[in-house]
């Protein structure tokens, strides 16, 4: 017999997983419009590698964090953020090879064994190979690029514009007003940073900063998609923050503020689906000449 | 003393950054400055602007309605040494230096001294700052005087002199420039709560104070036309940023459900957002500003990029400590761009300068703590490679600053109009009539300006098309001077061009086959700007 809150919390993810599938399958074939049928299959199994990357968020958060509320959040975050819902209903590499890099990353959590650690790093290229062949580097090799355009690179990946106001990747499911996270996610995002304990924010920092690297440093900027890696850190990061809000900020008025903000992403959420399911579609349909490959 | 010592060094450095070549770069007045210049001379001489207001509270200008603050403070200068370029200039060099004073005295009193100092020289050195002092900008002064008021203010804690004088600065600031209007009121609401103890006794004086504050700023609101210039640059004004959601309520076929997601409040909100967010965009901070170069050299941002870590570095220090200074801090920077978003385009350096000096605070703090943390060997070591840095990228900035950018920017400076009028004066009466290429936006003022026109004589019948014998062209772009006629230009300007005796100052896309050209005045990099062509006499 499983423990009565464990029972709980299996039930909220099953909830979490529930609502994840119902927003990749509905109308999969549909939106964003399909170009070449054959590409169904490659969607379908990139959204099931979305759904599965919020489960294995909520796992690896378990572990690490120990709190059952901040793995059920990532989880349920994850599954929300603009970026992530692109993604996962198109075909999309990223996607796919970010699950398994954090299969591998919790597979490392679970059994800390050395041997482990060594065959991971191994695989991770392989898996790059595999899964992500649009990968700038195996695409291209390693060039180099002038310092100006890397820093240049760097500062527009952390511009508010990219992370909460502009897409215009519609050639890869982008929607025109949404960013990678939803604006009222922000307050947390910041909070977030704050509250995570030292040791937490140096790993989160070399992750995100490895994965800014690399892709400030692709010769495609803005044409790269790495980045993309960066939604479960950012999914922790504001479920951390949120966690801390409602367990710390007792005070009726810092209640008010979280309760508007969690209005203000209700709304935000319900202008991203609708933009996405009807309008959306009228802007791809108006740039067929500018897709280059189906997704 | 060896606080005041580095003071008095930092205070020279600042001085010089910002006097050093200071006629030089940017290479001449643009039309604000001009604007600025002849309106405080019309005061002076005649004691009402250039369209004959008597003692105004926004000066029309341009239709731009701008604050009287800087215009009224320059008449001074202008009495001492005329309508010239330093009597502009000068005062916001001065002013500027003084906001570095004004900045370490604040921040002694909230930090230590040690902080106060870096602050200060932070801010003397700072590309943003130097930038804005350069010139007659009217935001510089009132950045100096709001750092005055919030000065006097905080020291108004002891004392209700000081409380008084901190009141009247920052209500003052208000007269300089359009931001302090909505971030000083914003400061206070912020400020008297947090000091509400100390003052609990003083009730009645500190009623009476505010009260004389809301008093003084009242004819801001009252007389002045600053509503047109809201309108003019306001968010809210730019069809642009509503015309894809007005589409799609349309596609929506205008449903209850379009309308609450196409919410046309909703969307200029989340514009406003968007343009608040800007300001605090690595992007705007440190490398590209906002592109207009009258605001920034290019290459150097606004901040310099080593300030990033340590920008970081204090910010997150100061919360983590959660360090008294944030209670006047973070209300500042969180305030400073508030009132600059809601204007278009954003980010803009010069609305959003207010963010500037408590930027330079935080990379103070950051320096800080980071010295405090580490050990005597690294001190050293990062001593020495940091003192480098500095050195290399203060020295990188002037030597853009004083070299490049001046060659670069002419045109955007309104570079020739001086060299144009010094041609014609004493020539004015050669010419029967006399055109001047109105491509380069309004020629009017800087003829008012350099040829020293007679305010009295001009306020008679203010016009923009024609003084005395010369008559001004206008840029194609801009149709909207109600002191223009646009109807009869062209036919004038070619009338003038087969009149004998008569001269034509122009661009030289609006060169004639036939024109003889007499004079040519290149920008500095050494292109044709202005063609001087006379006709046969």
């Amino acid at each position: 017999m499983l423990p009565q809150n464990l029972k709980m919390y299996n039930f909220r993810l099953a909830l979490v997983i529930v609502f994840s599938s119902v927003l990749r399958f509905w109308h999969l074939g549909l939106i964003p419009p399909i170009q070449a049928q054959t590409y169904f299959n490659f969607r379908f199994v990139s959204s099931i590698h979305n759904i599965g990357c919020a489960i294995l968020l909520y796992y690896i958060c378990k572990k690490i964090f120990k709190v059952e509320k901040i793995a059920l959040l990532s989880s349920f975050i994850f599954a929300v953020l603009p970026w992530t819902l692109e993604q996962g209903r198109i075909y999309s590499q990223p996607q796919n090879v970010l699950f398994w890099l954090l299969l591998i990353f919790f597979l490392n959590i679970i059994w800390k064994n050395i041997i482990i650690h060594v065959v991971s790093i191994f695989i991770i290229p392989f898996l790059f190979y595999l899964l992500y062949p649009q990968f700038w580097i195996l695409k291209s090799g390693l060039p180099i690029i002038p310092i100006n355009s890397l820093i240049n690179n760097i500062f527009a990946l952390f511009s508010p514009d990219f992370w909460f106001f502009k897409n215009n990747t519609f050639w890869w499911g982008g929607i025109r007003d949404s960013g990678i996270i939803n604006l009222a996610f922000l307050p947390f995002l910041i909070i977030g940073l704050f509250q995570t304990k030292i040791p937490v924010k140096a790993r989160i920092f070399t992750i995100l900063l490895l994965i800014t690297l690399v892709s400030a440093a692709s010769p495609f900027y803005p044409e790269s998609r790495e980045f993309f890696l960066v939604t479960p850190v950012a999914a922790v990061l504001i479920s951390f923050g949120i966690y801390f809000s409602f367990n710390f900020l007792t005070k009726n008025i810092y209640k008010l503020v979280i309760f508007v903000f969690l209005l203000l992403f209700i709304y935000d959420f319900s202008c991203l689906l609708h933009l996405y399911s009807v309008h959306y579609q009228q802007q791809v349909a108006g740039n067929l000449s500018q897709i280059h490959e189906p997704f | 003393m060896k606080v005041r010592f580095f003071l008095v060094l930092i205070l020279v450095l600042a001085f010089f950054s910002r006097f050093y070549r200071f006629d030089l770069s940017p290479p001449s007045l643009y039309w604000d400055e001009v604007a600025i210049g002849y309106n405080a001379w019309s005061i002076l001489t005649t004691g009402a602007d250039e369209y004959g207001h008597r003692l105004p509270l926004s000066f029309k200008s341009f239709q731009d309605y701008k604050l009287p603050g800087f215009i009224y403070s320059i008449i001074p200068f202008i009495k001492l040494w005329g309508l010239a370029e330093r009597s502009v200039r000068l005062p916001s060099i001065i002013l500027g230096t003084l906001s570095v004073l004004f900045l370490f005295l604040l921040i002694s009193q909230i930090a230590n001294k040690k902080v106060a100092l870096l602050s200060a020289l932070f801010l003397a050195i700072s590309p943003w700052a130097i930038q804005f002092s350069r010139a007659g900008f009217e935001v510089n002064a009132g950045v100096t005087i709001t750092l005055g008021g919030i000065y006097f203010l905080l020291k108004g804690k002891f004392s209700n002199k000081w409380l008084f004088v901190g009141i009247i600065l920052s209500v003052l600031s208000m007269y300089f420039y359009y931001t302090n209007r909505i971030f000083i009121p914003l400061f206070m609401l912020c400020y008297i709560p947090l000091f509400w103890q100390k003052w609990k006794r003083i009730k009645k004086e500190l009623t009476l104070l505010l009260f004389l504050g809301i008093l003084l700023s009242l004819p801001l609101f009252i007389f002045s036309s600053s509503y047109s210039r809201f309108s003019q640059v306001s968010l809210f004004s730019d069809p642009q940023i509503y015309s894809f959601s007005a589409e799609e309520r349309v596609f929506d076929q205008n449903s209850l459900l379009a309308r609450v997601l196409h919410n046309k409040y909703l969307v200029f909100g989340k514009e406003l957002l968007n343009n608040y967010l800007s300001y605090y965009s690595p992007d705007f901070l440190f490398l590209r500003a906002d592109g207009n170069p009258r605001h920034g050299v290019p290459g150097v941002g606004l901040l310099y990029f080593w300030q990033l870590p340590f920008l970081i570095y204090g910010i997150y220090k100061l919360i983590q400590i959660r360090n008294s200074s944030l209670k006047i801090l973070l209300p500042w920077v969180l305030f400073a761009p508030i009132a600059a978003s809601l204007a278009q385009p954003s980010p803009h350096a010069l609305r959003g300068l207010l963010l500037m000096p408590v930027l330079s605070v935080f990379t103070a703090y950051g320096l800080y703590y980071f010295y405090k943390n580490i050990n005597s060997v690294l001190k050293i070591l990062t001593n020495t490679v940091l003192v480098g840095i500095v050195f290399y990228s203060m020295i990188n900035y002037y030597h853009q600053l004083f070299i490049h950018y001046p060659i670069y920017s002419s045109r955007d400076w309104a570079y020739g109009y001086k060299q144009v009028f010094s041609f014609l004066k004493g020539r004015l009466t050669d010419y029967q009539n006399i055109y001047i290429t109105g491509k380069y936006w309004r020629p009017y003022i800087f003829a008012l300006f350099y040829l020293q026109y007679p305010a009295d004589k001009y306020q008679q019948k203010p016009s923009h098309n024609k003084i005395e014998n010369i008559y001004f062209g206008y840029a194609d772009y801009d149709t909207s001077d109600p002191y223009y006629d646009y109807g009869s230009m062209e036919f004038i300007r070619d009338k003038i061009r087969y009149t004998p005796g008569s001269l034509l100052i122009l661009s030289p896309s609006e060169k004639g086959a036939g024109d003889y050209v007499i004079k040519t005045i290149p920008d500095l990099k050494g292109e044709p700007l202005f063609l001087i062509v006379a006709t046969k006499s």
